[in-house]
């Protein structure tokens, strides 16, 4: 097993090395290519004082030498062991501790290293909200699909799906914004950055006026929820008429929230809830009814509750940031969740139609136990592997969400180094993104490896 | 009956077979009937939507100015059109159908390119101007009267109005976009560019794919290894950076969009003809051919691939819907083509512009979200058909 | 539930109490360092308040008498009129938008407008323009005279004259300011190029400081009056290291009313400038606001929304958008609208490559003459700009005394134009539609722009249809703002659409002097000699009138020659919030800028 690992981590090299040549080449052979032209262009100079700029970058980036000899210096700057480079280019002793130097970058003036370490974290941030949340609901709709093969939900979340996967992330996040961020309809997320600027100033917790207020909107949330709960358990033409009665009354409160919405907007609106809400009572699964009719019941408690308050409240930092997330989440998300759930389904099928499966309930087992401890771990083991070629595909991802809502990471920063031609901050770029997504794979195999025992690496 | 012998028989009934597997599918009829619509638009795009009235009938009897402006890729287009409507028709003789298709789509390429001489320069109110007039007396415009690079110009400063909001004078039964020229008109012949790009695209990955997984599959032992490390690192290579620093440094020329989303995707299929062609090595058919001496290329591509081809084929079908997805991307970054329209563009503005311009997120948004899904659905069909068939 | 799952579950529990917990400390701790904070700025502004009032007052010490300024100095009048009008507090914030990152703030090392914006009000001059009269006025000299030749410029500085940290300002940092712009290592080419002029600047005593001319230089004043001043004790240091200058991003630092307080920390993408009043401000009066926010929000729509969520205070609309704009009730309630030119609108145009050696047929003037002729600029001003620019006819505002009234901008003919390219020996031929010329040459060329503005791409779309209806071949070549400016070093390029910014009185030299084509902003590679002599006579000639009518004469010849196709003026079309008060709109444009600053908000409809 370690053999393996240390074999991987090895091979991991020359792939990073092809990766780096290749986008290398590019740069290079591209029209313009990077010459110390290209540099200066941008800046404000004389022609002397521009010459002398030009000279000084060749130097110290070695843009006059030949290609791969370019590539090699570059490729000894990110090296922590290699030659050290004085500061007007000329190499000088070996030395192993000189440490990586990324290089820095031109169009901000500052070094590579500083620029990632402020804009990667936002990313991760992202990708790592979005991660759990494509996973939770992925598997728990194609687990149910699995089990209800061949019933209206089944190929309708089919389809669904399907339809879902086939929605361009920039159309998601520009009807996102357009519908649910803009003052024209309804405003109730910000529209661009990660904090508002009185977020900065504010405490980490939300607060309300008085304590009173606090109680209330418990009051209310807890209520909601009981009540909804309560009627999930109910009889099913019970169960149906409060779910439609409570999706009429949401959705004509949504609808009389929009700006300048007539009644047409309100009925359609009422309409489509109750439907969603009554055909989401009605489900044979408990658990689906239940969140159903304890969300709404929990929606409809915060608006009373809020409807009642009196001081004002106070967001809070966590809150704010939350709510700056919510839907560059949802735009990540909604991709990844219709390709697992997927994936999901037809591994979880194939399980139950298995040998095993079928033993098992040969011996007597009730269907919830073979489900439960038999098929539903075996059937995790595609999503372990796909897992590994998630994250490339959010931090692909994050390129578009994060150009759509103005937010600073490392999606946006390879759009502006890719334009800028910002040939450090390009090449660092695509060092990390490979990096990531080879020990992504080599996760997924290792995980794989611990998932099933009879996958050995020896 | 007596050339097509059993081996002919025996290689054309399970293709058929599939393809009445994907016919019986809604989805699937679904899919094709939308990817069909798209083509008709695509080649008949220059009679579809232009500001060149279709028939005028004037002092000098009858003309017909859209035909005067074709240019030589509609002629093109029109040829490959009636090739393939010929080849479908001479389906069961496939190498007759082969043949007469190649020889259409020359005669047209060759003749459009001779015979089509488009005006450099179009003033495109000219016709209007001309019907005001009087100059004419019957004429028959077009379904949609605008050309996509219309702005207007007769009718003073236009910009994005709503569907039919300029109804009786001007009827833009899907808005306008920016510069004041007419969605629809723009969707229309965006329609190439979508078409285009997925299916060259994906034809060059599908090509470089099968050619390098075969060849990996096939010789395995130290080919395999060498070749599994490139694809490795075409794959560790995030697409989309990948084709931004290519457009960003060499230009937003569409066949080289092409080209590249081409280049940048075929490491999935080489792997599944990799995988395929491993398997298959060792069938006794395969020893028998390599005993008997047949030329290599022979059996990589008369008698293995074949047999491989499924898995690839559904894959290629997502292909294309991520192909169009990539070049609408790159259009809503900024980077698209120059002067062509496409819908990634068509969507950009309608998130550049200050308002909220509904239907120019709705229309083009929803052209790319019906093709893509229309290629998904196929998709889908296609990996039922081979899994019903293989089970 | 066994045991293990029981002790799990508690352990959980427990540290996610000892979580918020600590959240709520930490909350604790954050209210009062606030509130610490908010005293101690109410203290400082306290302070200030107190340290004015006794400037006002006069002092009888011995020693040094600084003779107190008494009333109020004619640079502050204004401010102070606005001061004195019911319902005028201080407070609030003034929020603005940038529509693009900034580069740098650091002055000298900075090159858009932008930063120049910023910095107005945390650097100083000796002089500033009245914003009605036009006429000189002291700020941080008190008194100035020129010499009878024009060749030496003596001004005197007031007393008292602080930086923003306290240290006094004086002779020797004016002196400073010079030749650290003249500092070669110094990332400052342009001021340099302007600043050669000078011969030297010296401080004669501690507030006294002489400029030389080497020759009579008609903005002379301008010049020494503009000059930055930079304070030594700050700034000195660079000289050792350049390099960490010419790379410093927030070295902002001056004695204006307003002082950065990021100033060495600040980063282009931290997204936003702040720039607070200055506590230790110098002058009679503080400035009413307390701090002035730039948000860098390059999105044009996220822009809007912000404006229309009340997060920024002003906004800059593009024509279409302000005609739509306008006709929004709920926005025109909160909000009040200026369309005005100002005085100092640039220009936008079209450069035709002239260049020997550039194979483009622009270096006849009849063939530049005729596109001129070809371009129905008032169509353009009706379509694209929705009416609100004027044409150019010349580098020089026609408000200006700088232009000859008596020439007025070419109207749309095409058929003179016909008749023009024809005597150029440019005809249809073949008859495909398109001009030959007798070679066979066809009139085909590129027009390269940069492709992020939308107003842009619409004025060249209108160009190539209207020279296509003449027979001329128009490639559009939208290009990046860098990748432009490389095809303009290179003269790699046809013809060009761009703008210049301009000014009260503008210097031609740099733009069409041919000595300046190699070296300066004569990149189009116009020569005309009888021009360049008009050029220099002018740019000697210090009084007013006899300048004036060399500049006329300039205009003739650019009139007549067209090296460029001059397009037109920009209105500039504003959104501003109405709780502002005292905009008023002056020869200079809106008073938005004007430092001292002149808005105010009243105490009731304070928003921060």
């Amino acid at each position: 097993m370690h053999a393996y690992i240390l074999r991987r981590l090895l091979l991991m090299v020359p792939t990073l090395f092809g990766i780096t040549v290749v986008v290398f080449a590019i740069m290079v052979a591209a029209p313009g290519g990077v010459s110390p032209e290209t540099l200066t262009a941008g800046q404000n100079l004389d022609p002397e004082a521009r010459k002398a700029l030009e000279a000084y970058y060749n130097r110290r980036y070695g843009l006059d030498d030949p290609a791969p000899v370019q590539y090699l210096r570059w490729l000894n700057s990110i090296a922590p062991v290699g030659f050290t480079v004085a500061a007007d280019g000329s190499l000088g002793a070996f030395s192993w501790t000189k440490g990586m130097d990324l290089g820095s970058s031109f169009r901000y003036g500052r070094p590579v290293a500083d620029l990632i370490a402020e804009r990667l974290p936002i990313t991760l941030l992202l990708n790592a909200l979005s991660i759990p949340l494509v996973y939770l609901v992925a598997v728990t709709v194609g687990l149910q699909a699995a089990r209800e093969r061949g019933s209206a939900f089944d190929t309708g979340s089919g389809l669904a799906l399907l339809a879902l996967w086939s929605v361009p992330t920039m159309l998601a996040g520009v009807l996102f914004i357009g519908f649910f961020a803009s003052d024209q309809y309804w405003q109730w997320f910000p529209t661009a950055g990660t904090l508002s600027r009185e977020g900065a100033a504010m405490t980490f917790l939300p607060h309300w006026g008085t304590a009173l207020d606090a109680l209330k909107v418990l009051a209310g949330a807890g209520l909601g929820v009981a009540a909804g709960l309560g009627a999930a358990r109910l009889s099913r033409p019970w169960r149906v008429g409060i779910g439609a009665v409570a999706g009429l009354l949401l959705g004509g409160a949504w609808g009389a929230a929009l700006p300048d919405g007539g009644w047409t907007s309100l009925a359609a609106l009422a309409a489509a809830l109750a439907a969603l809400l009554g055909g989401a009572a009605s489900a044979s699964v408990p658990a689906l009814r239940g969140v159903a009719l304890g969300g709404a019941g929990l929606l409809a408690g915060l608006i009373v509750a809020a409807a009642v308050m009196e001081a004002a409240f106070v967001r809070g930092y966590l809150l704010d940031r939350a709510w700056h997330l919510v839907l560059p989440v949802l735009t990540l998300s909604y991709g990844g969740i219709a390709f697992l759930a997927k994936l999901t389904r037809s591994s979880v099928l194939e399980n139950l139609h298995s040998d095993y499966a079928r033993t098992a309930r040969a011996k007597g087992l009730p269907e919830s136990d073979v489900l439960w401890r038999h098929v539903f771990r075996n059937s995790l083991l595609p999503l372990v592997t796909v897992a590994a070629t998630l994250l490339p595909a959010l931090l692909s991802g994050s390129v578009i969400v994060e150009s759509i809502f103005s937010i600073e990471g490392m999606g946006k920063l390879a759009v502006e180094a890719v334009t800028g031609r910002d040939r450090e901050l390009v090449l660092s770029i695509t060092l990390i993104s490979g990096l990531l997504t080879l020990a992504g794979y080599l996760l997924a195999d290792l995980l794989y490896a611990v998932v099933d025992p009879r996958v050995s690496y020896e | 009956m007596n050339e097509a012998g059993p081996q002919e028989v025996a290689r054309v009934t399970p293709a058929r077979a599939i393809a009445r597997a994907i016919f019986a599918r809604r989805g699937a009829r679904l899919g094709l009937a939308w990817i069909a619509l798209v083509a008709l638009l695509a080649v008949f795009a220059p009679f579809l939507a232009s500001s060149q009235p279709l028939l005028v009938v004037g002092e000098g009897g009858f003309a017909s100015p859209v035909l005067n402006h074709l240019a030589p890729e509609d002629g093109a287009l029109l040829g490959v059109f009636l090739a393939v409507l010929v080849a479908w028709r001479l389906a069961r003789r496939p190498r007759v159908a082969l043949v007469t298709a190649a020889g259409l789509v020359t005669v047209a390429l060759i003749a459009s390119h001779t015979l089509l001489e488009p005006p450099r320069l179009v003033a495109h109110e000219q016709p209007r101007q001309t019907v005001a007039a009087g100059d004419w007396d019957w004429v028959v415009w077009a379904p949609v009267p605008w050309s996509p690079d219309d702005y207007l110009r007769d009718y003073g400063h236009t910009g994005l109005e709503a569907p039919l909001e300029a109804a009786p004078t001007r009827v833009h039964w899907l808005g306008t976009e920016a510069g004041g020229s007419d969605l629809l008109a723009g969707m229309i012949h965006a329609t190439r560019v979508a078409l285009g790009i997925g299916l060259v695209a994906t034809g060059i990955a599908l090509v470089i794919g099968v050619v390098i997984g075969g060849v990996m599959g096939y010789f395995s032992g130290i080919v395999d290894i060498l070749g599994m490390r490139v694809v490795e690192v075409v794959e560790a290579i995030p697409t989309l950076f990948l084709l931004l620093i290519f457009v960003a440094f060499f230009g937003r020329d569409l066949y080289l969009m092409m080209v590249i989303i081409g280049l940048t995707s075929w490491s999935v299929y080489a792997r599944y003809v990799r995988a395929e062609f491993l398997k298959l090595r060792q069938q006794e058919y395969v020893q028998a051919a390599v005993v008997a001496g047949l030329p290599l290329r022979s059996i990589l591509f008369r008698h293995m691939l074949p047999n491989g081809m499924a898995p690839v084929l559904v894959t290629a079908s997502f292909g294309v819907a991520s192909a169009i997805l990539a070049e609408a991307t790159l259009s809503f970054l900024g980077l698209g083509p120059v002067d062509t329209p496409t819908w990634g563009r068509m969507l950009d503005q309608a998130v550049q512009s200050s308002t909220f311009n509904w239907w120019m997120a709705l229309f083009p948004g929803g052209a790319i979200f019906c093709t893509v899904f229309a290629y998904n659905l196929l998709g889908e069909a296609l990996r039922d058909a081979m899994d019903s068939e293989a089970a | 539930m066994n045991r293990l799952t029981l002790i799990t579950v508690a352990g959980f529990g427990l540290t996610a109490l000892l979580i918020v917990l600590a959240m709520v400390q930490v909350d604790r701790q954050w209210q009062e360092l606030t509130e610490i904070r908010e005293a101690v700025e109410e203290q400082r502004d306290r302070i200030g308040e107190l340290r004015r009032e006794l400037d006002r007052r006069p002092v009888a010490t011995t020693g040094e008498a600084e003779s107190p300024e008494g009333a109020v100095p004619p640079a502050f009048r204004r401010a102070q009129e606005a001061s004195r009008q019911p319902g005028f507090a201080a407070g609030d914030w003034r929020v603005h938008a940038l529509g693009q990152g900034l580069d740098t703030l650091t002055p000298l090392v900075s090159t858009d407008a932008y930063a120049s914006e910023i910095q107005n009000y945390v650097l100083e001059s000796l002089l500033v323009r009245h914003p009605e009269t036009l006429e000189w006025q002291g700020l941080l000299a008190r008194d100035w005279e020129v010499a009878e030749d024009g060749l030496t410029i003596t001004f005197e500085l007031r007393r008292g004259l602080r930086f923003s940290d306290g240290e006094p300002l004086t002779a020797a940092d004016v002196a400073f300011s010079y030749d650290f712009i003249m500092d070669e290592a110094i990332a400052a080419p342009r001021q340099r190029a302007y600043y050669r002029r000078v011969e030297a600047v010296e401080a004669v005593d501690r507030h006294t400081v002489v400029f030389r001319f080497a020759e009579p230089y008609f903005n002379a004043l301008s010049l020494a009056g503009g000059l930055p001043v930079l304070a030594e004790h700050y700034y000195g240091r660079f000289r050792e290291e350049p390099e960490a200058f010419n790379n410093s991003r927030s070295r902002l630092f001056g004695s204006g009313p307003y002082r950065f307080p990021a100033a060495g920390e600040w980063t282009p993408d931290s997204g936003r400038v702040e720039l607070e009043r200055n506590p230790r401000y110098w002058g009679p009066l503080e400035p009413p606001f307390r701090r002035l926010v730039w948000e860098v929000i390059e999105n044009d729509s996220a822009r809007l929304t912000t404006y229309r969520n009340g997060d920024i205070d002003l906004y800059q609309a593009r024509p279409r958008e302000f005609e739509d704009l306008l006709e929004d009730e709920a926005l025109m309630g909160r909000s009040d609208s200026r369309a005005y030119m100002s005085p100092t609108a640039g220009y936008s145009y079209i450069a035709w490559n002239q260049r020997q050696g550039a194979e483009t047929p622009f270096d006849d003037t009849r063939v530049r003459r005729a596109m001129t002729f070809l371009t129905d600029r008032e169509a353009l001003i009706r379509e694209v700009m929705a009416g609100h620019a004027e044409v150019a006819v010349s580098p020089f505002n026609p408000r200006s005394p700088q232009h000859d009234e008596a020439i007025e901008p070419r109207d749309h003919d095409p058929e003179r134009a016909r008749a023009l390219l024809e005597e150029a020996g440019w005809v249809d031929r073949d008859g495909d539609g398109v001009l030959e010329d007798e070679q066979g040459n066809e009139f085909s060329f590129q027009l390269t722009y940069v492709q992020a503005s939308t107003d842009t791409q619409r004025v060249v779309e209108y160009l190539r249809d209207a020279w296509a209806r003449a027979g001329i071949e128009m490639e559009p070549r939208p290009t990046e703002w860098s990748v432009m400016l490389e095809a303009i070093d290179q003269g790699d390029y046809d013809a060009i659409t761009l703008g210049w910014t301009s000014g009260i009185e503008v210097d031609i030299y740099q733009m069409f002097h041919s000595s300046q084509v190699d070296e300066g902003d004569n990149y189009v590679g116009y020569r005309n000699p009888e021009l360049d002599a008009v050029i220099e006579q002018a740019r000697a000639t210090v009084e007013e009138g006899p300048r004036m009518a060399l500049w006329h004469r300039a205009e003739r010849h650019l009139f007549e020659d067209q090296p460029y196709t001059f397009l037109f003026r920009r209105e500039t079309l504003l959104l501003l919030d109405d709780r502002f008060r005292n905009v008023q709109q002056t020869r200079l444009g809106l008073n938005v800028d004007a430092v001292p600053v002149e808005w105010y908000v009243p105490a009731a409809e304070q928003r921060y």
